[in-house]
């Protein structure tokens, strides 16, 4: 059977970490209904469309809710403490979680701060106040 | 389908146990089936959770458990659905004698963690969040439910005591459970003073990292009027998942497979929440409980955090929540806990709770959480057919 199917730009996501390492925001966005996703989607949550396809969306953004981690697993029990965080990216982007280091005191964040994507070097988002 | 009761229900301490997987599987099995009075040659099979086989570098623990009972025939399947496995593994076993595939199932759980350290132990529970956007980049499964609190404290004014006041409530309440893992009272300064493990939660917000396992023997309604005149009736089942990710969640202070799993549960129950007499929910951390409260439909949206404080939530109150002391104090066998949920239920409905029982407990929910909502099960037990 000779099906016609529709090609997704997937990526690998390894490779969506890699450039998370260099800042550039890879993610996922439906061309049906503009639903944004940094979590690898094949369909569309919203719509079940699947239309899918990369974009490449704003490194800067406001945190939407956060914790400041005090007890943290092998991969970052150097880095104790930090804030690991919740965000909202602008210009309508998905929501992306990282961390902040060096925050110890309630007073370093809070819910509506805004923040930027600096280069990490750890896997995923590593963010500064901005 | 048909009606399912259970006849039969055991369970180990929770806490440190020297005892093995295996060993500890076997012997609340077996104890489940005496106390059925039920051979393990009339088992049909078994579904197990188990969410950490790596902690003895032994998976694969049912075959290991029915041939220790004496049954190598009877086929059996671990289920892992992080903290929820053994209330996935009762669902399933469920869904085997409800069919009318099977007459008689055990369900069941198991989990030892006391041979790793903290750190290896925080790094495994991360394992069960979104690993590449939560665990792999700095966030701890308490920070998880951390990043909940904040959230529900920003949106609803909830404050550090409030929380506090829960882990009172349970650990009041563990201290008449001789088998919970932390049989000891704590105060809100306890708690409000312990180390902070992840901003706003401290130490004494957080379960245990517990060893313990717990089973139950289910049966069709048939198969149960033979042994008891007394049987307790699974009324409602439901099972849902969330969106694994809590960024992608639309609210960060309410859990949807919670709602789904409730609202499946009581439509087969034929009863609201308001019929329920007690709650066993999943309260891996305070604000887990005061989130649970308010997904059921027990407490309005934002007030799930207020009802300790109040009284409304302990044993004597009008909405008991969590009288065998809940995952906060009684302990969390991970793989372990959904069954060990329904052991404290059929205890209540028989009336042989000891010292923590609910008065006239007629019907009973169970709530079964892993990770931070990924997978729920919520099933409802009565004395009567519904």
């Amino acid at each position: 059977m000779n099906q016609e199917t529709k090609t997704v730009d997937r990526m690998l996501i390894k490779e969506q970490v890699d450039s998370l390492r260099d800042g550039k925001v890879v993610g996922y966005t439906c061309t049906a209904c503009d639903k944004d996703s940094i979590t690898p989607i094949v369909r569309c949550p919203e719509c079940g469309s699947g239309d899918i396809t990369t974009k490449i969306f704003a490194s800067t953004g406001t945190i939407l809710t956060y914790t400041i981690q005090r007890v943290a697993s092998e991969l970052f029990i150097n880095d104790v403490p930090y804030a690991w965080i919740i965000v909202q990216l602008d210009d309508g982007g998905p929501r992306v979680t990282g961390w902040i280091p060096y925050v110890s005191k309630p007073e370093d964040v809070a819910v509506g701060d805004k923040v930027k994507i600096t280069t990490s070097y750890k896997p995923g988002f590593m963010f500064e106040k901005s | 389908m048909r009606k399912v009761c259970v006849v039969g229900v055991g369970s180990t301490a929770y806490g440190k146990n020297k005892e093995s997987n295996r060993e500890m599987l076997t012997r609340a099995s077996l104890d489940a089936l005496e106390d059925a009075g039920v051979d393990p040659k009339e088992v049909d099979g078994a579904f197990f959770g188990n969410a950490f086989a790596v902690t003895e570098r032994q998976g694969h623990i049912g075959p290991l458990v029915m041939s220790a009972l004496g049954i190598p025939d009877a086929p059996s399947t671990t289920v892992e659905a992080a903290c929820a496995s053994a209330g996935a593994a009762f669902r399933e076993a469920w869904v085997n004698v409800a069919s009318g595939l099977h007459d008689v199932f055990l369900a069941g759980g198991t989990e030892k963690v006391s041979t790793i350290d903290t750190l290896t132990a925080t790094g495994y529970f991360a394992y069960g969040s979104d690993y590449v956007f939560e665990g792999g980049n700095g966030c701890s499964f308490p920070g998880l439910y951390a990043a909940m609190a904040t959230a529900h404290m920003h949106e609803h004014g909830t404050t550090s005591e409030d929380l506090a006041e829960i882990a009172v409530k349970n650990h009041k309440h563990a201290v008449d459970n001789p088998k919970a893992h932390l049989q000891k009272a704590v105060t809100v300064e306890d708690v409000l003073g312990s180390m902070e493990v992840a901003s706003p939660l401290h130490f004494y917000d957080c379960c245990p990292f517990s060893d313990g396992a717990t089973a139950v023997v289910l049966c069709s309604e048939e198969v149960a009027k033979k042994l008891t005149d007394t049987p307790v009736y699974v009324q409602g089942a439901g099972r849902a998942g969330s969106v694994a990710a809590l960024h992608d969640r639309e609210s960060f202070t309410s859990i949807p497979a919670t709602k789904r799993a409730a609202a499946e549960a009581l439509k087969m129950a034929g009863k609201t929440v308001q019929d329920i007499d007690l709650f066993e929910v999943h309260d891996c951390f305070t604000i887990a409980e005061a989130i649970a409260t308010e997904d059921l439909g027990l407490f309005k949206p934002g007030t799930g955090a207020k009802q300790a404080r109040e009284g409304v939530t302990y044993r004597d109150g009008k909405v008991p929540v969590n009288p065998s002391g809940g995952l906060k104090a009684k302990g969390h066998p991970v793989g372990a806990t959904g069954t060990g949920q329904i052991v404290e239920a059929v205890l209540q409905l028989r009336g042989e709770a000891g010292k923590r029982q609910v008065d006239g407990a007629e019907t009973v929910l169970t709530h079964n959480v892993g990770a931070t909502g990924g997978s729920c099960a919520v099933h409802i037990f009565g004395r009567s057919v519904a």
